[in-house]
């Protein structure tokens, strides 16, 4: 009973997934048990441990040009990890800073930059995507700064509601009225109001950005190969789901598990840090 | 409390409004919250403006630091500041939004004491840092001497522990805490006029009755002018030395606080005094009420903004011919010159 309580207070298994994608992403060299590149064409396809013909060194299989699936999903996990990062940190620092800059000054730079999050909204993004690869050609850089640029309307639009509210605030008019420039209003009375909003947004997004990230790996055009990427690794199975249905299913559930942990995080920090949503103390 | 020289002498107020009308453009129509206003402030004194929610007591006050936004905008008027004898006068609607010259009278000449002493702290930081910042930004203090200079400030208003309030945030202090807290900052760069914005009223009444004494011995131990609004006419007779009755965006009657309760001429100040529930009224009748309601500011009346509410209005004052203008009935008694006789 305890545990099932703790459990339904605290996101522990969420938490639990997360930690795990941390060290494993931090540690990767150290933890997987074979070089992710080394490819051994006579032992493809090799089946996980438990099934018939599987072989004691891989543990989850092989891949289809015989590359160990444990040690690339490992190396996965630290390509994943270090997407969802970047593209986080950008997207949510541009949303938060144009969501701040809309909601205090408000009028015409309220209108043009709202207007742009609409038309940003409605960009196809993965074609857009795919038109960049296409001319700049497929990096990792490439494919964080795109990520980052999907990302960052969703923050500019709850940034903006919060700071709409302080704003009227009258600590913010007393802030005024003792000098304090509009920089340092922003930076030091709103930008602190609005950081359980920030934080949430940011959460919430790891789910469409990993799952973006998959879908353009899956597409070609996300990481290039052949560093392993839970996207491309899905990809490179579909043609064998007949014989090595491994092969897309690993990386398959390991994007799933670290999506679905993200939304429970997320969703258990906007009830905590959200007094008005708070259900059980 | 003792009266400070009832007798008002030629001396220049230190503070003069003329005729200042603030408007909201918005996109229903335009609001005009104050239309008109005029009221002066003198040296060591306070002013107490009354009335009702709503009829610009508040936009007024804050047009003096220049603290209305957009869609609300100074659009005639003037305020005149005389801070300094020897200084030249500054006119405060002349002045930039944000420029240096606003910044240097807003919390060092004029500041302000907020009526919800929960918003008025950020919760992000403690109570202490926030006042200190504003000393060092005023007294070009550095941190040490502005963290002494607070400590002396709490003292003063009377915090309890001053030295572990400071470091406290300001959820952590009772309301008649942060209020002490706020008149510290407000008076911590030593301004030469308060506007006191309905400062108690969020206060139960023993702590109301501490924070208006407080104010009072500020008062006479630095000699600021007070401007203290507040539509609790009890307060004003506790605190103010002069009085102006505001109804809807205009001053309709203005005097001193004796004059006002004793020999009230303007009937919107008659209806509020009457008004006042009695403790030696023992048969229990209905409380007057002033009939009517105010007018929306997006239709005010033409002429005379309380004719439709006026017991005996003359036919010229019905038909809303006579404009609305302040007279001088007695030395220091203005009343609008439409409703001289109708009190």
């Amino acid at each position: 009973m305890i545990i099932f309580n703790l459990l339904r207070r605290y996101p522990i298994i969420p938490a639990f997934i997360y930690t795990v994608l941390i060290i494993t992403a931090v540690f990767a060299p150290l933890i997987s048990p074979q070089d992710p590149y080394k490819n051994s064409l006579r032992d493809r396809n090799v089946p996980p441990l438990g099934i018939e013909g599987s072989k004691s060194e891989y543990i989850l299989g092989t891949d289809p040009i015989g590359r160990d699936m444990l040690s690339r999903l490992i190396y996965g996990a630290r390509v994943s990890a270090m997407v969802m990062f970047f593209s986080i940190l950008i997207g949510v620092t541009i949303g938060t800073t144009l969501g701040l800059i809309s909601g205090y000054f408000g009028g015409h730079i309220d209108e043009i930059i709202m207007r742009f999050v609409d038309i940003w909204a409605a960009l196809p993004f993965i074609m857009i995507a795919l038109v960049v690869v296409l001319i700049y050609g497929q990096s990792f850089k490439i494919l964080v700064a795109l990520l980052a640029l999907m990302s960052w309307p969703g923050p500019v639009r709850l940034v903006r509601a919060q700071t709409l509210s302080l704003k009227n605030m009258d600590y913010i008019a007393s802030a005024k009225i003792y000098g304090a420039s509009n920089i340092r209003i922003l930076a030091k009375h709103l930008l602190p109001g609005t950081w359980n909003i920030v934080l949430v947004a940011a959460t919430l997004n790891i789910g469409s950005i990993i799952l973006t990230e998959a879908t353009l790996s899956f597409l070609g055009v996300g990481i290039p190969p052949p560093t392993p990427a839970w996207g491309a690794m899905t990809a490179s199975g579909r043609n064998y789901l007949n014989d090595a249905w491994w092969v897309a299913f690993m990386p398959g559930m390991c994007i799933f598990l670290v999506v679905v942990a993200g939304n429970f995080i997320g969703d258990w920090l906007r009830d905590r840090l959200d007094p008005s949503l708070r259900q059980l103390n | 409390m003792t009266k400070k020289n009832t007798k008002i002498e030629k001396q220049k107020p230190i503070l003069s409004v003329n005729g200042l009308k603030v408007h909201f453009f918005t996109d229903e129509g335009t609001v005009k919250a104050v239309e008109g206003a005029s009221f002066d402030v003198l040296a060591g004194r306070t002013l107490g403006i009354v009335g009702e929610s709503g009829c610009g007591k508040s936009v007024a006050t804050r047009s003096l630091l220049r603290l209305v936004d957009s869609p609300g905008k100074i659009v005639d008027g003037e305020i005149i500041y005389r801070g300094d004898a020897n200084k030249k006068e500054i006119n405060i609607t002349s002045l930039k939004t944000s420029g240096s010259d606003i910044k240097s009278i807003r919390g060092g000449e004029i500041s302000l004491i907020f009526q919800e002493p929960m918003t008025s702290f950020s919760p992000v930081h403690t109570v202490g840092n926030q006042i200190i910042e504003a000393i060092k930004l005023h007294k070009k203090l550095n941190k040490d001497d502005a963290k002494g200079l607070t400590l002396d400030w709490f003292k003063r208003v009377g915090m309890p522990d001053p030295e572990q309030r400071m470091n406290q945030y300001p959820w952590q202090l009772s309301g008649g805490q942060r209020q002490r807290a706020m008149i510290a900052m407000a008076l911590c760069c030593d301004p030469k006029i308060v506007i006191a914005d309905e400062p108690t009223t969020a206060l139960d009444v023993t702590t109301q009755a501490q924070i208006l004494d407080l104010l009072k011995e500020l008062q006479e131990e630095n000699g600021m002018s007070i401007i203290f609004i507040t539509h609790d006419l009890g307060v004003i007779a506790e605190i103010s030395d002069d009085v102006s009755v505001m109804y809807l965006g205009n001053i309709v009657e203005s005097a001193s606080v004796d004059e006002i309760f004793h020999s009230p001429k303007h009937p919107y100040t008659t209806g509020l005094l009457n008004s006042i529930p009695s403790i030696t009224n023992k048969n229990r009748e209905r409380l007057p009420t002033i009939s009517g309601s105010i007018p929306h500011p997006h239709n005010r009346p033409s002429g005379c903004t309380f004719r439709n509410r006026c017991q005996n209005p003359s036919d010229d004052c019905r038909e809303g011919k006579i404009e609305m203008k302040l007279i001088e009935v007695s030395p220091g008694h203005f009343v609008d010159q439409c409703c001289i006789n109708c009190g």
